[in-house]
């Protein structure tokens, strides 16, 4: 292997994408060539240098503008108060004129999406779904819920249910989903932790 | 296929619409900050996007992974932003060909220059380099998914790759004597 090729491929070659003997021979070729583990180091602090860049979350705020649904209301969100920056403080007081009686004081909160496999052997049709919510959590679109029902068909196999979540807090129990068909029941239960686990960090109003 | 679903259809459009956007945030934040450069420029084009996918809600809530589909959206967008800009790079096309020489410098560079200076010669890069190498080097994105994303062969992407990590060695190894034959570009093809 000549340092043409291995500095070219550099990055196939050690993630073993030309097999294995190649990802063999351009170790050799490293431990034996100075010139190209100095390029290979090079490309090393490169990529450190540029994840280190990165400018991190998106600002609450931007988030705000992007999603406005995706904000818990601030009436149920209250418990927890958090110091607010500046820039966000504009956004939620926005928020708290739309909503009589809102505190304009932001509790911290994440986004989570449960995702729950279903399988079936058979189609079923009719099937009513049930899910309860712990404290804590909120369904997207039903700040006010704590439970819903509907109902629907299953597929044969895998039926994928989303679960769109906000937290508002410590979930403070299980959340319960129930299916029933033909008077049999189904319950899949989650666990605080396993709630919290998918949990997508929205940031509070903390950072800017 | 699995079926998505049921509990779409229980929300507002909107709602469920955000809902589905909503996992794809932060990555479609750093993408739009990767491709403008700065966090205003970088909202606006989400929002462009935001408008886009909006008109089409129903395949992004029918995916099962909609990621790709939106990053790439988002790089169609931001290149028409920067047309619109009148800054499109002309170079694209002229050195894919060429062949980057190895490198025979036996000493690292760039451990020894300030991040912010390796910084500032990463933008000096011309745009079709800087791009494959923020999102391969800095985002950690694979060759194949950056192919998909902005419609480039995976071969011509890692030239790229490999002659914008040479330019900046190169770069920063300049004024320091010691260093040989590092990186010559030659005409090949
Ligand atoms: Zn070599």
């Amino acid at each position: 292997m000549d340092c043409r090729t291995l500095q070219h491929d550099l990055d196939a070659l050690l993630a073993g994408d030309h097999g294995e003997p190649a990802m063999q021979q351009a170790h050799q070729h490293l431990a034996n060539c100075p010139a190209c583990r100095a390029y290979a180091a090079d490309v090393q602090t490169l990529r450190r240098a540029l994840a280190d860049d990165a400018e991190g979350r998106m600002p609450t705020a931007v988030r705000q503008r992007l999603l406005p649904r995706r904000t818990p209301r601030p009436a149920l969100a209250a418990a927890a108060a958090v110091i607010m920056a500046a820039g966000t403080a504009l956004v939620w007081q926005h928020l708290g004129d739309q909503l009589p009686g809102a505190t304009t004081e932001p509790a911290e909160w994440t986004t989570a999406t449960v995702r729950l496999d279903l399988q079936s052997g058979n189609a079923l049709s009719d099937v009513q779904f049930q899910l309860e919510l712990p404290e804590g959590t909120q369904l997207e679109g039903h700040p006010d819920r704590r439970s819903l029902t509907w109902h629907d068909d299953l597929a044969v196999g895998s039926n994928q249910l989303t679960i769109p979540l906000i937290l508002t807090g410590e979930p403070q129990g299980e959340l319960v989903a129930r299916l029933e068909h033909d008077g049999k029941s189904r319950e899949l239960r989650l666990t605080p932790a396993e709630i919290t686990r998918r949990g997508v960090g929205n940031g509070a109003g903390n950072r800017n | 296929m699995s079926k998505l679903a049921h509990l779409w259809k229980r929300l507002s459009p909107a709602s469920a619409f955000e809902a589905a956007m909503s996992p794809h945030m932060e990555r479609l934040w750093r993408l739009a900050l990767r491709f403008q450069g700065n966090p205003s420029d970088a909202e606006d084009l989400l929002q462009e996007l935001m408008a886009r996918a909006w008109q089409h809600r129903q395949t992004i809530q029918e995916l099962d992974a909609p990621g790709p589909w939106l990053a790439r959206v988002l790089y169609r967008l931001h290149v028409d932003r920067w047309r619109r800009q009148g800054g499109l790079d002309a170079s694209v096309a002229l050195d894919d060909a060429m062949q980057v020489e190895a490198s025979l410098d036996t000493q690292t560079v760039l451990d020894r220059i300030a991040v912010n200076e390796v910084l500032e010669e990463v933008n000096r890069l011309p745009e079709h380099q800087r791009l494959v190498l923020l999102l391969h080097d800095g985002e950690g994105y694979g060759l194949k998914a950056i192919s998909g994303m902005i419609d480039v062969p995976t071969g011509t992407l890692k030239s790229r790759l490999h002659r914008a990590r040479a330019t900046i060695r190169h770069a920063l190894a300049d004024g320091t004597e010691t260093h040989t034959t590092a990186c010559q570009v030659s005409g090949g093809g």
